[in-house]
């Protein structure tokens, strides 16, 4: 008992680093999505941030959906505004930390404000630095998934041999 | 107390949306008119009067105690009005306008960029009117009969001459839906008309929609220009009347003739005051003079916007 709680511990830290990767990846998918429905649709911002939705998976497609509903629905504020809301309330859902996510914030603030070819840059510059985070991300990943894991199973060894 | 419709105040800032609701407490007539100013007076226009507003939404009585629009509500108030979606309304942004639910227009004013001797974009908003649209459903009711010929059972070409905020383009809107449903107790059944709406003032079309009522039998060309649309109109639906608003350009002209030689009955709207005032414009003289209107509706605001002054005819007489 004690050795599978401890593996699963190890199991599950582990992967939060692997789902941090994973997120940052889907995320540049998800803004050169956002991206192709500006620059070549000039699709409306809720519009498009619905259809860069539909190929995520749960967390992330809730994010953009309920930013999307909130500029719908919105009186009287702006999408920065909207789209900070959004991050900080649903931030807990991702694996994202929080370098990720004020990359992410600073996104959302030009988001929708100002011409198409801005807009581009803007987004191109927001993969990339996603792009840059995932890199490291995955460094990070490589270096500590499996020492996490190994502890996982070492430490919960160490209690077996230590209460028997 | 006249309420402001939600389309409007959820296109506005929270505070400065709050300090107009608020004006439903003791202002008595509508407002036609919101005016936003980068480090001025928030200000309110009615038919018969303008007003500077306090924080509280009162009259101010001095610019003391007179609310100010800063220009970082006014960068607010504009992404607002385009869903933050600056990008997808470029060519609005060239007009100088921009339409919200409702059909409701917001004109905006601020630095120009040119490019080739044509205008860009417009940055730099300084200011922002936002003209409230009030459908006036029945208004043409009343002179629907003095534009159609019974006998023959067509439509007069028709110029509705006005200075602006005269009520021009709601007369014209009116006249478009009657002509379109058809009017049964004059024998006017219900006729195909084409409408060019260049600057999405008749309709109040948002997002493909057309926001106002402008009948069931009417084929609508949205943000186009006038005198292309004329022609693609004549070209592919046929149309019985052709209705569109504020000509003034020579292209414009042309158009109207061919349409007028075409056999299609022409609605239209010009600014002016009277129809001496129109021959001074070289290329409306033209039209006036060729006899290619039969009807000429002049407008004035003496009794409210929207007052009747005058219907006369080719030769000038009172039509009755």
């Amino acid at each position: 008992m004690i050795l599978i709680s401890g593996s699963s511990i190890g199991w599950i830290i582990g992967s939060r680093y692997l789902n941090r990767v994973e997120e940052l990846r889907r995320l540049q998918t998800a803004i050169s999505m956002v991206d192709t429905e500006i620059s070549y649709g000039q699709t409306m911002l809720a519009k498009a941030l619905q259809n860069a939705a539909a190929p995520l998976d749960q967390s992330l497609a809730t994010l953009f959906v309920k930013a999307a509903q909130a500029l719908e629905e919105s009186c009287g504020a702006t999408f920065a505004e909207m789209w900070e809301k959004e991050l900080s309330d649903y931030q807990h859902n991702l694996f994202l930390i929080k370098e990720d996510i004020l990359v992410l914030k600073e996104w959302g603030s030009q988001l929708g404000n100002s011409s198409l070819i801005n807009q581009n840059k803007i987004n191109l510059l927001t993969i990339k630095r996603l792009e840059q985070l995932e890199i490291n991300a995955r460094k990070i990943a490589e270096s500590r998934v499996r020492l996490v894991r190994y502890a996982g199973v070492l430490i919960s060894l160490m209690l077996i041999i230590l209460f028997y | 107390m006249r309420a402001i419709t939600a389309e409007i105040l959820n296109h506005l800032p929270m505070e400065i949306a709050a300090i107009i609701r608020a004006t439903t407490l003791w202002l008595k007539q509508p407002i036609i008119e919101i005016r936003l100013r980068a480090n001025q007076p928030l200000q309110i226009i009615t038919n018969f009067n303008e007003y500077f507003l306090s924080r509280a939404g009162e009259k101010a009585d001095s610019l003391g105690n007179s609310y100010f629009v800063s220009r970082v509500q006014l960068e607010k108030a504009f992404l607002i009005l385009t869903r933050n979606s600056v990008y997808a309304l470029e060519r609005q942004l060239i007009e100088g306008f921009i339409t919200i639910p409702g059909g409701h227009r917001v004109g905006f004013t601020g630095q120009v960029i040119v490019e080739n001797g044509e205008i860009k974009t417009i940055k730099e908003i300084s200011s922002l009117n936002y003209r409230i649209t009030r459908e006036m459903l029945g208004i043409a009711s009343g002179i629907i009969e003095k534009v159609y010929n019974r006998r023959n059972d067509y439509i007069y070409n028709t110029l509705i001459i006005s200075p602006p905020l005269c009520g021009k383009t709601t007369l014209l809107r009116d006249l478009i839906r009657l002509i379109s449903e058809g009017v049964p107790e004059l024998g006017l059944s219900g006729k195909k008309v084409g409408v060019v709406d260049e600057r999405s003032e008749i309709a109040g079309t948002y997002q493909g929609v057309a926001q106002n009522k402008i009948g069931k039998r009417t084929d609508l060309l949205d943000n186009c220009p006038k005198a292309q649309g004329m022609l693609l109109l004549l070209r592919t639906m046929s149309p019985e009347v052709i209705a569109v608003d504020e000509i003034g350009r020579e292209e414009d002209v042309i158009a109207i003739q061919e349409a007028f030689t075409g056999g299609v009955s022409i609605l239209t709207t010009v600014h002016g005051r009277d129809l001496s005032s129109l021959k001074a414009r070289p290329s409306i003289r033209k039209l006036v003079d060729s006899a290619v209107y039969q009807r000429f509706i002049i407008l004035s605001k003496k009794k409210g916007i929207g007052t009747i002054d005058r219907i006369v005819d080719q030769q000038g007489k009172g039509v009755i």
